[in-house]
Formats: C-alpha cells, structure tokens, sequence
C-alpha cells in the first residue's frame, strides 16, 4: 500500500456517503410527495412491488408444490390446510396461484421490455428522419391497428404454435407497435427543440442526437407506455392462456386455471373459479393505478387520453 | 365534400392493401414439421406435399399471391380443409349470430358510457364522480372471460339457474334469444364501455372551460339547455371516433364471450379452426374481422364532417 492510496480511500469514501445521504434524501421526498398526491398510484406501486415479491420468494411462501397433487384432497374448499382449495387433481390452488405470478411476470416483462424496444428504436428514428420510412412504417402501424388484439395474437399463435417465447413474442409485438405512435408523436415534438438543433450544430453525429440527447427526453412516456404495456399483457396471456393457446403447462398459468379439465368442474368447486381470476383483476388493477398516477405526474398532455 | 368523400377511401386502400398482403403471408408463416402433423392428426391430405398442393404452397410465391388477390376479389374466401365447407357458406350461419352481439354490446356500452361520463364530468370531484371513474378503473382490470364465468357459474350454485344454454336464433324465438345473448352482451359492453366514459368525461370537462360556454350561461341560458345545446355538440364528435377504435375490442370481447357462453359466432369458430389446424378458415376469419374494422373506421371518417363542420373539407 503506498501513502497515497490509504489517502485517497476516506476521501472517496466522504463524498461517496455524502452523495448517496443527499440522494437517499432527495428520493425519499420525492416518493412522500407520489404518495401525497397520489395515494392510488402509491397503493397500485405497493400491489405491484408485492407481486413482484411475491414471484421472487414463491417457493417460500406456496405452501405446496406447484404440480404436487395429493389424489385424497381433490375439489376441497378453502381451508386452514389449502387456502384456496384445491382443484380435480388435488393441486392446491393457493400454491399454484403463488408460483402463477411468475409466469405471469415472465410473460408480462419480457414482452415489455422487448416491446419498449422495439417502439424506442422505431419511433424515434421514425419521428426524427421522416421521409418513405416514416410513411411505410405509419402504414404498417395502421394496418397493425386494424386487427383487432385478440384476433391478430390468435392468428399469429395459431401459425407459429404456443409456447413461452412465442407468447413473449406475439405479446411484445402488440406493446412495440402501439408504443411507436406515441414515441414517434414525442420525437416530433422536440425534433425543432433548441437543445436538438444545438447539437446538430455542434456537429454530433444523428445516432448521439438521438441516444443522447433525445432518448432521456422519452423517459415520462416510456414509463407510461410501460405500464400499460405490463397491464395488457397482462390481460392477453391471461385470455390466451384461457382460450388453450397460451403458456403450456407445467407452468401454472392463472388464465389456464379457469379453462381446461378444471372448468367441468367450477359448478361443484366455485372456488377454483374465483381465486385465479381475483389475482389477475388485483394484478392489473395495480398496475393501472401506477400506470395513471405516472402519466398524471410525468407526462400532463396524456392525463384522461384513455 | 365531394373531394373529401373521394379522398378520405385513399387511405383505406393501402392500409387495405397491407392488411390482405399480411394475411396471405400468415398461412405461408406455418412451420413445415406443422404441415406433416395436419396430415398425422387431421388427416386433411395423403402427404405433406398433397397437402401443399391442396392449400396451393407449391406455387411460386408471386402465382400464389395474384392467385389470392383474385379469389378476394371474386368473394371466394376460402373452403374448409375439415368439413369442406366455404368461407362464405359459414359466414351466412355464423355470422348473424357475431354481428348480434356486437352490436348489442356496442350499444349497452354506450348506453353505459356516454350518460355515466356526462354526469360524472357535471358532478366532477363529487362522490358521483369518484364512484363512477372507480368503476370504470375496475371494469379495466377485470378480465371479461373471468367476469363471464362467474356470471354463469354463481347462479347455478347459489339458485340452479343456468344463463348458458341451447342456442336458438333469433327470429324463431326472440325471448330465448334474448335470455342467451342479454348477458354477454352486457358483459362484453361494461367493459368496453370503461374507455369511453372516461373518453367523454374528459371532452365534456375540456368544453365546459371554454369562452362560449361561460357566455351562454351569462346571458341566462337554462342548465340543460346549455348542456344539450352547447356542450355535447361540441363534446361528442371526438368521442365518436372513439367509437370507432371501440370496434375491434368489441370484436375480441365477442370471441371471448361466445367462448365463456357457448354462443355458435364466429368468433368460437376461429377457435375451433385453430384447434383443427384449419388453416384456410383461419386466415378467412381474420381477414373477415378486420374488413369490418376497417369499413366502420371508414364510415366513422366519413360521417365526421357531418357531425363537426368545423373540419374543414375543402383542403
């Protein structure tokens, strides 16, 4: 160790403490004043921040294996030993609902994070260059539009078989391109902006102008865009899942609970019906909530466009 | 007008035009070792390859294509790889059946939407208010087949009733009819409803803060005459384009709803298809539901001007 590195190590040590007590106090303000002006908002990031938990501790917290079945517990109602009951092969639900979550979260933030991607890359450079890309990726957008979801995600499972990457895929389609509009709609807006043309001038190269300087400038409506990107993928895993052409099993798939052998028998076991379909609702109430406080805090101009 | 009537259908043609191009590629997307098991499984050809013959893959890509184009143009859709039924046959005994409940809901939901946005945009800020947009926030997140089973399955175990039952059309019973379709279409139509309430809250608000509105309360004007007269004039045309984008969550409702109730649309029978690998009807469906999409969109375009002459026609 020479003198000068058992120096430096204090001195690095102070300003990184001092940093991090001046930013831990500057989030904790901010995340006071989000949860004062919108307590729904806080209550969907507790919902969301829970599941996420949830998901990641999920061999904690189920009670049973998630495919173990127990042939002399079938169609038991909630109780003290299965929470949620259990369905016609005896698997608890409770546990199934537990380790539900995370395929749910799988399919939900793959298809986001590979949809925002998608609606980043192609809205800016379509926004900012213009010109015949622009027009034939407006077209295609438009045509993309005039499927109806359900339709278009059916169609295009049927053909390339359902499995988790095709869903993520399929799904993150659907986020991409309903996100390009919006994106592209930003990038217009600052596209004459002084700081752009500021470094245009100073002769930055347009792949910096637009990582650089444009994309921090995207982040309120990619935040918002993310949102309700997680809720309706949310929502469409669930609806294909129940349909039959979501998830394949061994997953537990909270859609797929309500449909299959297990709905023959929903009359003579309520309970396999209301639980799974009580989690999705929770879920994607929750993500909403955050979804609308985000876009009421970051971005005003979309506030009620939904 | 004439210039604007003329004009608007230009951009229908190549939006159009990318759609058929996008299903035609969908059945040339099927994976090969896909064929080899619609002719394990179905059976619907000796071999693969007689069975690329049948759904004409052996041509070259742009035969095929012109092929298609042709066969749109003349109303062939397609015929059934199972039952070797048309396209246009199924779509006569099916189709009614779909276009009922979408109308149906699309009217509940605005039945729902459009009085409950005005009212909770009057009262704004009011418990009124609070509750509705609560609910609308709600109806968002319920999923619409989850909604539907419980409908059918809380019933029947609290009273024995069953709201699912045998399908009879409408014009040889409209009361059994009714029984059946009533609750889908209320279900499909709750939730679709969500959007545009919200959509008309937030017109009737952003009217209500302008110039024109002050001055026709100054000089006196009865309340409901300026809400009538003033607001919703101005409020609704927006809110009518919002209907239009409201048709194709109409659509998948319906395929979901006559799924949960066991309805015989068109919808259910895309789901069939896919589950038999029938790929020519699947591609038929498609095309058909997103040709009612477009067209609305149109008819939506076209009727604004005349609902909002403040949209200039001439340029």
């Amino acid at each position: 160790m020479t003198e000068a590195s058992t120096q430096s190590v204090p001195v690095l040590g102070d300003t990184s403490v001092r940093i991090s007590v001046g930013r831990v106090r500057r989030m904790r303000r901010t995340a006071f004043r989000f949860v004062r002006n919108q307590p729904l908002g806080a209550l969907g990031l507790f919902i969301v921040a829970a599941i996420v938990a949830v998901a990641v501790f999920a061999p904690l917290i189920a009670t049973h294996g998630m495919n173990e079945t127990s042939l002399g517990d079938r169609l038991v109602g909630p109780s003290a030993q299965h929470y949620f009951g259990t369905d016609n092969l005896g698997r608890d639900q409770f546990s199934r609902i537990v380790y539900g979550t995370r395929t749910t979260l799988q399919v939900a933030l793959g298809a986001v994070i590979i949809g925002m991607t998608i609606a980043l890359t192609v809205g800016m450079v379509s926004g900012y260059f213009g010109g015949w890309f622009d027009i034939i990726v407006q077209r295609i957008v438009d045509a993309w539009m005039a499927f109806p979801t359900l339709i278009l995600l059916l169609s295009l499972v049927a053909v390339l078989g359902a499995g988790l990457a095709q869903i993520i895929g399929v799904l993150s389609l659907l986020i991409g391109v309903g996100g390009i509009r919006v994106i592209r709609a930003t990038t217009l807006g600052y596209r004459k902006a002084t700081f752009i043309e500021a470094a245009h001038v100073i002769g930055a190269s347009p792949t910096r102008i637009l990582v650089r300087h444009l994309a921090p400038n995207l982040f309120g409506p990619l935040m918002v865009l993310t949102t309700l990107g997680l809720s309706s993928a949310i929502l469409a895993e669930a609806s294909l899942s129940f349909l039959g052409f979501g998830v394949p099993p061994p997953a537990a798939s909270w859609g797929r609970m309500l449909s299959g052998s297990s709905s023959l028998y929903l009359y003579k076991a309520p309970w396999l019906a209301i639980f799974p379909g009580l989690a999705i609702t929770v879920v994607v109430f929750g993500v909403n909530m955050l979804g609308d406080a985000l876009r009421d805090e970051l971005d005003p101009r979309m506030r009620g466009s939904r | 007008m004439l210039g604007y009537l003329l004009r608007r259908p230009a951009f229908f043609v190549p939006t159009a035009f990318i759609v058929v191009t996008a299903v035609f590629m969908l059945i040339r997307l099927i994976p090969g070792d896909t064929v080899d098991l619609m002719v394990q499984d179905n059976g619907y050809a000796e071999s693969a390859d007689a069975l690329r013959e049948r759904l004409g893959l052996n041509d070259p890509i742009y035969v095929q294509y012109v092929k298609w184009l042709g066969d749109m143009a003349t109303g062939d859709l397609g015929t059934s790889l199972h039952t070797e039924r048309t396209a246009t046959q199924e779509l006569k005994a099916r189709g009614p059946v779909s276009l009922q409940l979408g109308l149906m809901s699309l009217t509940i939901s605005l039945l729902i939407a459009i009085p409950v946005g005005i009212i909770s945009a009057a009262k704004q800020g009011s418990l009124v208010d609070y509750g509705m947009r609560s609910f609308a926030i709600g109806m968002l997140a319920i999923p619409n087949f989850w909604f539907g089973t419980m409908v059918i399955v809380i019933p029947s175990v609290l009273w024995n009733v069953s709201l699912a039952g045998k399908w009879v059309p409408l014009f040889d019973d409209p009361v059994g009819n009714m029984k059946l379709m009533i609750f889908p279409a209320i279900i499909g139509g709750a939730a679709a409803s969500a959007s545009v309430m919200r959509m008309t809250r937030t017109m009737v608000l952003e009217v209500n803060r302008q110039d024109y509105i002050r001055t026709a309360r100054a000089k006196g004007l009865a309340s409901s005459t300026v809400v009538w007269r003033h607001t919703l004039k101005n409020a609704l045309p927006p809110v009518v384009t919002l209907v239009g984008l409201q048709v194709p969550v109409i659509i998948s409702g319906s395929v979901i709803m006559e799924q949960v109730f066991s309805l015989p649309g068109m919808g259910r029978f895309l789901l069939d298809n896919i589950s038999q690998r029938d790929y020519p009807m699947v591609q038929a469906m498609t095309l058909l539901f997103v040709f009612v999409v477009l067209t609305v969109n149109l008819v939506v375009d076209l009727l604004y001007p005349v609902l909002d002459p403040r949209i200039s026609l001439g340029n």
